[in-house]
């Protein structure tokens, strides 16, 4: 299991650059060091998110067009790529509009905590082996904390725009994330029984042996292939998408929690609803679909010979590819969801939660318990 | 402890601006936290003086203004007032224009009915059949475009006949229409009518029994869809209805009860597949002749007055003419079918939630063109 | 108050079974047209096809009007202005505009003309950027052969056409796409 993470590699690379100028980087205590690394980590996190949330805007406005026989956007760049900058240029230069009723400390705080609730999981999210900021301990358990922090910024959104559509919207959605929590617990639960720890380095490591075979979803079979349906079906009501957008219902109302919301507010829950679907993927990717141990080797083995090993940079490519590839279909499986279904109600949202998920959840847990004691 | 809190019901007002009423209609909803208690639907956002015009210009020049009343099934508008006109003036029109127009009505009433299904989806939150609905309209109104030179407001059926005879072109491009349309009509069920989210989301919401229906003065689909067989095609038949092979759709509570929101639903793809049939008996059986009768360029009336009835996408359009001898009525009264199926939305939407006021407005499919003429 | 809530054991696995059924069967449907090519228009780098009998805005022979203003009366809407100047064999047009944000393109006023000198024409781009710049000056446009220059598909009246040509199946006027934008 590797223990180098982003900040080391970033330390390495500061130290070089210093050679290259002629300072000794290593003259700053440890502590500035770390600190120094953590922050250019976290500017490099920020600035994935926002990279992901173009791809991804780019690619839902693109494969909704095709799914409805149209095009998307293909005049603003080439294929429409930069479509995305000049939505953002258009966001930035936007009057910041805020109601004269509306709370003036509330309305301003709540995105930001909706972002970052979305963001704080990037954190704990490898994009490969060692390209993560923290291998924390906790992993999956600070990941799945950070979720509720989204729900409190949505209900300050809904109460603070002072508007009766925003309410509805903001209780709806209280109430539907919250109640999704708990099955994505108990399918998060049940790969803990399997994996023996909350590590998700750990748990990846689990996943390594027999080439897609070794992944979760296959060595806890059923249960932890059930858990992993059951975690992205309520990773899909936790982020809000359709089926279950019912909060930002458009034909209902307007825009739900954030209609009073413009401008560079607005791209902030935007940013913070494409950052919840790629947590939510690459973590269904690394707890259930072997993270970075994939569809490409990084051990070629016939019984006992190595034909090839990768060594630590390549396999740390390998591991990339794995992982982002993996994260990158299920968030295309999330665009493609949503423009096929309809929106659910309130009502049968928390009844598909708590009569369906739940029940499911459960049973599938102590199915990975029995694995687990009986040894399978 | 209900008695312990203190709960209130608020006023919340969907519209006019809203992005799911079909027009501009403003419905007050008095509402306990997501259930309604009251709704109350308000109009008069799109009055256009259409019945006081008519009597202001002569029966010849009040054809096109039929075509905006309900804008989205207009052939079957200017179709219904020239027959009405024609009663009145004791003029016949050619039997290839009386088949002519059954074509041009009943192609209207399918794009009218792909518009219904595309919107009802977007309301419940399925984005998609409404461009899938759309694209099957562009092939409808590309064959309008051949057929009479305009795509949304024809002009098409004239005092006397219909304005333009059928190309073979257009024929055979209708031809091709019509398959094409059988093999999407199976897609939009297994997109749309089989879902089991949107079947949860309109079966047994909204359901209108059949005296009800009957009381408030529904018409067209809603009322099919309670069970009532009552089509003004057969019951009064007028143009060639009465010999063309076709059934009555109604609705039977397949998957909740009778006259729900999915009834209305499905009577209306039902009522396509029946548009379908009868397009291609008129393409089959279409008579040779001429496509208009001799009609005097001024056109007076003797005074009398008549109350003619069609049924129309969304339900009976009937026009009252009252006629004094001059070339202009003295009184037009039009019934718009969109104007008695809205009355019924106060009556039902109560005790449901607000979601599910969306899918009842939806599921009665109102043009606010007709309501409010 | 229909009651969701209350679902029978049987009905609860109906529910799920037909729920992860219709899912997968709506899943192929818009993958099929995911991998289908789309049918957009690439509008404006492809003018979209309009047929020759379309009703677009009008062509008007000066030359051939008898000022009978049988057009301007028979218009719904009276969108139609005439003014002449002059009397008896010295008449002619002064005024003849037409107002296309009035016009309902009925096709009433072209049907009516006696000398066939007024018809619609399949030119769609009525767009402009001043408001007054939709009432169309048709007395403007100069002698007819200044207009067949301008507008070479501007011929004929298509009811004169066709007695022209009789045999060819189409003989309508061409479709007509004006070589200059109209400022």
């Amino acid at each position: 299991m590797m223990t180098t993470n982003f900040v080391d590699i970033i330390n390495l690379v500061l130290t070089w650059a210093g050679g290259l100028v002629g300072l000794d980087y290593r003259v700053l205590p440890q502590l500035a060091r770390t600190a120094i690394g953590m922050l250019i980590a976290c500017g490099a996190l920020i600035a994935y998110l926002g990279v992901l949330t173009m791809i991804f805007v780019w690619g839902e406005r693109r494969v909704a067009g095709r799914i409805q026989s149209r095009q998307g956007p293909n005049r603003v760049g080439p294929q429409g790529v930069l479509q995305l900058v000049a939505d953002g240029i258009k966001f930035l230069i936007k009057e910041d509009v805020i109601p004269e009723t509306a709370h003036p400390l509330l309305f301003r705080l709540a995105p930001m905590l909706v972002l970052m609730g979305a963001f704080a999981p990037f954190v704990v999210l490898p994009l490969s082996q060692s390209l993560v900021v923290s291998h924390m301990s906790l992993g999956v358990y600070y990941a799945l904390s950070f979720a509720a922090l989204e729900v409190v910024g949505v209900i300050m959104a809904g109460w603070a725009s002072n508007n009766k559509w925003s309410l509805y919207g903001g209780m709806r959605l209280a109430a539907q994330m919250m109640s999704y929590e708990i099955p994505m617990g108990l399918a998060v639960l049940t790969v803990v029984v399997l994996t023996g720890s909350v590590n998700l380095g750990e748990i990846t490591g689990a996943q390594q042996g027999a080439w897609i075979f070794s992944w979760n979803i296959f060595r806890g079979f059923p249960w932890a292939f059930i858990a992993g349906c059951i975690f992205y079906t309520a990773g899909l009501a936790a982020s809000k998408r359709t089926p279950f957008d019912l909060p930002e219902a458009e034909s209902e109302l307007v825009a739900g929690y954030h209609t009073e919301y413009s401008g560079m507010r607005f791209i902030m829950f935007m940013m913070a609803e494409y950052g919840t679907m790629y947590v939510i993927s690459a973590l269904t990717a690394i707890l259930f679909l072997g993270g970075t141990n994939g569809p490409i080797p990084q051990v070629v083995v016939f019984g006992n010979h190595t034909y090839a090993q990768a060594g630590p940079i390549a396999s740390n490519l390998i591991g990339m590819a794995n992982l982002i590839g993996k994260a990158y279909v299920l968030m295309f499986v999330m665009l493609w969801v949503r423009w096929t279904y309809p929106r659910v109600r309130i009502d049968q949202i928390i009844f598909i939660c708590m009569k369906v998920l739940v029940p499911f959840g459960i049973v599938c847990l102590i199915g990975a318990a029995a694995w687990a004691v009986l040894g399978l | 402890m209900p008695e312990a809190l203190k709960t209130d019901e608020i006023l919340v007002n969907m519209g006019p601006q809203h992005p799911s009423t079909h027009g501009v209609l403003r419905i007050l909803l008095k509402t306990d936290g997501e259930w309604v208690r009251q709704s109350r639907p308000f109009i008069g956002y799109l009055h256009r003086c259409a019945e006081k015009i008519g009597e202001s210009v002569s029966y010849i020049q009040y054809v096109p203004y039929t075509d905006r009343l309900d804008y989205l099934g207009a052939a079957n508008n200017d179709i219904g007032f020239a027959l009405a006109v024609e009663r009145l003036a004791g003029i016949e029109a050619p039997p290839r224009a009386t088949w002519l127009r059954v074509l041009a009505a009943e192609l209207n009433r399918i794009a009218s009915h792909l518009l219904s299904f595309g919107t009802f989806g977007m309301e419940i939150g399925a984005f998609t059949p409404f461009f899938y609905g759309f694209r099957e309209r562009e092939g409808i109104l590309t064959i309008f475009d051949k057929l009479c030179g305009a795509r949304l407001l024809y002009h098409y059926g004239r005092i006397g006949g219909v304005m333009r005879d059928i190309t073979p072109a257009a024929a055979d491009e209708t031809r091709a229409f019509l398959d094409d349309m059988e093999t999407k009509w199976e897609e939009y069920n297994a997109l749309l009518s089989d879902n089991e989210i949107f079947v949860r989301r309109s079966a047994n919401v909204g359901i209108i029994p059949a005296d009800l229906a009957i009381a408030y003065g529904l018409t067209g689909p809603p009322l099919r869809a309670s069970g009532v067989a009552h089509d003004i095609r057969r019951a009064a038949p007028y143009l060639c209805y009465d010999k063309l092979d076709w059934d009555v759709c109604i609705g039977r509570g397949l998957k909740g009860t009778v006259g729900d929101a999915w009834d209305r639903y499905w009577v209306r793809m039902l009522e396509i597949k029946q548009s379908l049939r009868i397009c291609r008996q008129v393409l089959d059986g279409l008579p040779e002749g001429p496509v208009m009768a001799k009609v005097p360029r001024v056109l007076k009336l003797p005074a009398n007055e008549l109350y003619f009835r069609t049924e129309a996408p969304r339900g009976e359009l009937a026009f009252y003419i009252i006629s004094d001898g001059s070339d202009k009525p003295a009184r037009l009264r039009i019934r718009g079918p969109s104007f008695c199926n809205l009355s019924i939305v106060g009556e039902i939407a109560r005790d449901c939630l607000v979601a599910d006021v969306v899918v009842i407005v939806g599921s009665i499919d109102v043009v606010m063109g007709e309501v409010d003429r | 108050m229909s009651n969701h809530y209350a679902t029978s054991f049987a009905n609860y696995w109906r529910i799920f079974s037909r729920g992860i059924s219709t899912a997968i069967a709506g899943l192929r449907v818009t993958l099929k047209y995911l991998t289908s090519r789309p049918i957009t228009v690439e509008y404006p780098d492809v003018l979209p096809e309009v047929p020759d009998q379309w009703r677009g805005w009008h062509a008007y022979e000066m030359d051939r009007c008898i000022m009978c203003r049988l057009c301007e009366r028979v218009c719904p809407i009276q969108c139609i202005t005439i003014e002449t100047e002059g009397v008896g064999k010295e008449k002619k047009v002064a005024q003849y505009e037409i107002d296309y944000g009035l016009c309902l393109f009925c096709n009433l006023c072209s049907e009516v003309c006696p000398v066939l000198c007024l018809w619609m024409t399949a030119d769609w781009d009525l767009a402009c950027y001043r408001r007054s710049d939709v009432v169309i000056p048709f007395h403007t446009f100069g002698p007819n052969e200044e207009r067949k220059r301008l507008w070479p598909g501007l011929v004929n009246h298509p009811q004169r056409a066709a007695k022209k040509a009789p045999a060819t199946p189409k003989a309508v006027a061409p479709a007509v796409e004006p070589e200059e934008s109209k400022a």
